[in-house]
């Protein structure tokens, strides 16, 4: 189900939420929270029936795992160890077969110069999603870093509706104890006026300029190798994709935390403005955060992250964000996305290495004026090469990678340029959305910060329960108008969905 | 007053306000106005606009290709009444005909007045919604009123299946008490009742309904099935139902008697699947998956040129244009009508086929 679609917001929300307040109310906290772990099951059901059991018995199989590790003596660690080696290689192995085998039979096929043929396999939506986290969970248990086990619970925090499809990768320890608290089980006005905030900044994002980059990027990446292009469609495409990718997962995002947030569950946040990084060492501490947390913490701490020394570092640092691109598809162009990656930040490392030991350019940096320059610059920089980095992301395949690249750049005006290409809306909308992307607050910005300490002013006063409701009101308005927009589209998935 | 009970008014309260202001502010905007099916009268029993009526069309939420226009007389998209008895061409389509989308004179019957400037009028009798069994029920009221000279058919996607749900106001196959299908197109609304009712014109009257209904094309079953779900779906093929050969045949028939012309004096047109164009990259106009309506058009094509009627298959048309220039027919993705060089496309085809002519015989009377 769609986060955006009618029958979401106005039938399986409502009806979730309604049952979910009536059922601790009447019956008690463990069956409401049973009940959500219930509907989270039909909302997942509500794609593919038959894949419900998949995940069913993912998490029935990992919190087993979980218990026979924690069951486990402390002195018999190589027992310990050979569980969770177990435990994690059968995700693995669910997720390399739904998701990779195609892939890794198509590359020795291309290899071997012999027709292999293909496995018919439908990916089962949200199953890299699912699998991290009960990875994550399945290491922290034997690192005897877990407290809470309430088996319902652990159920809630694998499948919660929210971020059951495309995130973000919750971590166990931020989740499961919020299950346990009763305030969740109450309804709150003021939960509710910030919630439907978050879905409504994030329906926007998605619907109203998300949705209409699209159109611009599809006709660039879903063209043919041979088609002409201009180096100014190029561009336009390029650019466009960088808008719609960042503003269709955040959008998401938004929408998780807020849906999450009207039960007074808190979602950790999954971007903080990436595109006003001034590095790319700041880019992932801004981009897809809670993916850079599993990757730092399950994958580059256990190489020996940076204390094996600085080969070893940057030997780490590649061969985590390589796994991290094919993480996102079963393509060579997400691993070489990953690597172009790998290699900025080895690149950005080795810049702070040598300025950190070069006095005049470390002072350099203390002038406002040239702070200010400087700043600008790094982030004209970041952005450039995040963008040239999106090539491969979006493109279908190497060879057309290259074309769009070479393209942009060596001003190949191969084919007519194309009125629209200079179209001064067009120009003047993705000038817009970056104006928006590097310089505006971001939603958590807005709602946590200012609107968080509006609520509390109205909240303190006389007339709370008409003032918040009346915001509840027009927000739920709002929505009910861009789940319209959103409906008078042909097609509204959110990017994040493939992965 | 309990505490839920105030919450909920203070929400409609808040609903209210922001309506009023998205109300106001789309007052100001150029969303969808003035076209309402016109009322029926015996006279004219069937769908088409209120006669003088200035109509804004605009598309999509961020209300794009915005244009401004009047109907006629009768209640048609031109710019000059039309006059019973007078010659004319009449050019019959749904909306791709009615043509909102594209100014006048961009659309087909423009372009075929500026190409043809000895021709007739071009009596545009395009209505949103109709299909084909409209194409040919219109057929004896057009041929009664005018000399027609000849009938160019705009047939598109869902032309033919549209026939078996019409909605109030407009043809439909009639099926009868029996399985077969008969070709018996009749009115679906014939009295004098209006099609709308006092209270749905006084609620067209909102701006928000129209944008909502016009603009982003509201429709609840839609909005409750938007979620994606399930595989991929497979391609099952499909063919044609019982009868359907029969009811084509009949129509390619009946359909020149229908306008009162030789068959030589009838062009069909057909539209081509540029959804498929687009994708292939100009390698493909037809449907990667056959379904009942598809095949449906391309038997009606088979037996209408096996009976000497014109026959133009836009495909190999659109493809060369679109392999040419990269330029699209039709302002997808947000609508699919054809843009200016989709209607100077196949207004040139027509043209070509007219400049070619073809000795005037007897006018065939009779309503099919």
């Amino acid at each position: 189900m769609l986060f955006t679609s009618g029958e979401f917001l106005f039938v399986y929300l409502p009806l979730t939420l309604l049952l979910f307040f009536l059922i601790a109310r009447y019956v008690g906290n463990a069956a409401a929270a049973a009940w959500l772990v219930l509907a989270s099951f039909v909302f997942y059901a509500y794609w593919l029936p038959l894949y419900t059991g998949l995940l069913a018995a993912s998490v029935v199989f990992n919190y087993a795992l979980g218990n026979r590790i924690l069951a486990c003596p402390a002195d018999r660690r190589r027992l310990r160890l050979g569980l969770l080696c177990f435990a994690v290689g059968v995700d693995l192995l669910l997720l390399g077969y739904f998701k990779y085998a195609n892939f890794f039979l198509g590359t020795v096929a291309e290899l071997s110069g012999r027709p292999l043929g293909a496995l018919n396999v439908i990916l089962p939506i949200g199953i890299s999603f699912f699998t991290f986290t009960q990875i994550a969970y399945l290491a922290d248990v034997h690192a005897g870093k877990v407290r809470e086990r309430n088996p319902l619970h652990y159920a809630l925090f694998v499948s919660y509706f929210p971020h059951l499809i495309a995130g973000p990768v919750l971590h166990h320890a931020e989740m499961m104890p919020q299950f346990a608290l009763p305030r969740i089980y109450r309804p709150r006005l003021e939960n509710f006026a910030m919630g439907l905030a978050f879905l409504l900044i994030g329906l926007a994002k998605k619907v109203l300029l998300a949705d209409s980059w699209a159109p611009l990027a599809d006709d660039l990446f879903d063209s043919p190798v041979s088609a002409a292009v201009h180096a100014g469609e190029a561009w336009r495409g390029v650019l466009a994709y960088t808008l719609q990718i960042y503003f269709d997962f955040s959008g998401y995002s938004d929408m998780a935390i807020g849906l999450s947030l009207l039960i007074g569950v808190r979602l950790p946040f999954n971007f903080n403005s990436p595109y006003q990084a001034t590095s790319i060492i700041d880019f992932w501490r801004r981009w897809h955060m809670t993916l850079s947390r599993f990757l730092r913490d399950y994958l580059y701490f256990p190489l020996g992250g940076n204390r094996r020394g600085s080969v070893r570092r940057y030997v780490n640092l590649m061969i985590t964000m390589l796994l991290g691109g094919l993480w996102h598809g079963a393509s060579w162009t997400f691993v070489v996305w990953g690597g172009l990656h790998g290699i900025y930040l080895a690149l950005n490392h080795a810049w702070r290495f040598l300025r950190d030991r070069i006095a005049g350019l470390a002072a350099a940096g203390t002038s406002g004026a040239l702070r200010l320059i400087g700043r600008s610059l790094a982030m004209t920089l970041t952005l450039f090469a995040v963008v040239i980095a999106w090539v491969f992301f979006r493109a279908h395949s190497g060879q057309e990678a290259w074309h769009i690249l070479g393209t942009m750049f060596a001003a190949r005006a191969s084919g007519p340029a194309p009125e629209q290409v200079i179209a001064l809306p067009t120009v003047l909308s993705l000038a817009a959305g970056f104006a928006l992307a590097t310089m505006a607050r971001n939603s958590q910005q807005i709602i946590d910060g200012s609107m968080a300490a509006a609520v509390r002013r109205i909240a303190a006063g006389g007339w709370r329960v008409v003032a918040l409701g009346a915001v509840v009101g027009a927000e739920l308005t709002a929505i009910a108008m861009l789940a319209l927009i959103s409906a008078s589209r042909s097609t509204t998935e959110f990017i994040y969905f493939n992965f | 007053m309990s505490r839920t009970l105030t919450t909920l008014l203070a929400a409609a309260l808040g609903a209210t306000l922001l309506l009023m202001a998205l109300e106001a502010a789309l007052h100001l905007l150029p969303v969808q106005n003035g076209l309402a099916g016109g009322d029926p009268t015996p006279d004219w029993p069937t769908r088409c606009a209120g006669p003088d009526v200035h109509y804004t069309f605009s598309d999509a939420w961020d209300l794009r290709n915005v244009h401004r226009g009047f109907t006629n007389n009768m209640g048609y998209v031109a710019p000059f009444p039309y006059r019973p008895g007078s010659d004319g061409i009449a050019v019959v389509g749904n909306s791709f005909i009615e043509g909102l989308m594209n100014r006048y004179e961009e659309t087909l019957q423009g372009q075929l007045a500026r190409l043809l400037p000895d021709a007739p009028a071009m009596l545009n009798f395009g209505v949103s919604g109709a299909s084909l069994a409209d194409y040919i029920g219109l057929g004896p009221m057009i041929s009664r009123r005018f000399r027609v000279r000849w009938a160019v058919v705009v047939v598109v996607a869902g032309d033919f299946v549209g026939g078996f749900a019409p909605a109030p106001g407009y043809f439909g196959w009639n099926t009868g008490n029996t399985p077969s299908v008969q070709l018996r197109p009749q009115p679906v609304c014939t009295g004098a009742a209006p099609l709308l009712t006092c209270t749905e014109k006084l609620v067209r009257l909102l701006a928000i309904v129209r944008y909502t209904r016009g603009n982003l094309r509201f429709d609840l079953r839609h909005f409750l099935h938007t979620s994606v779900k399930g595989a991929p779906r497979r391609c099952v093929p499909e063919g044609l139902q019982a009868g359907d050969a029969d009811l084509l045949a009949a129509y390619a028939d009946r359909l020149p008697a229908a306008y009162g012309v030789p068959p030589e004096r009838v062009i069909l047109v057909f539209d081509a699947d540029r959804a498929e164009l687009y994708r292939s990259h100009g390698m493909s106009t037809s449907s990667s998956c056959a379904t009942r309506d598809s095949v449906a058009r391309n038997a009606l094509a088979t037996a209408a040129a096996s009976r000497g009627e014109h026959v133009i298959d836009m495909g190999p048309v659109f493809a060369a244009y679109f392999k040419a220039t990269g330029g699209r027919l039709d302002y997808s993705p947000s609508d699919w009508h054809w843009n200016a060089a989709g209607h100077r496309l196949v207004a040139a085809e027509v043209a070509r086929i007219m400049r070619l002519g073809t000795p005037e015989t007897d006018r065939t009377p009779g309503p099919p």
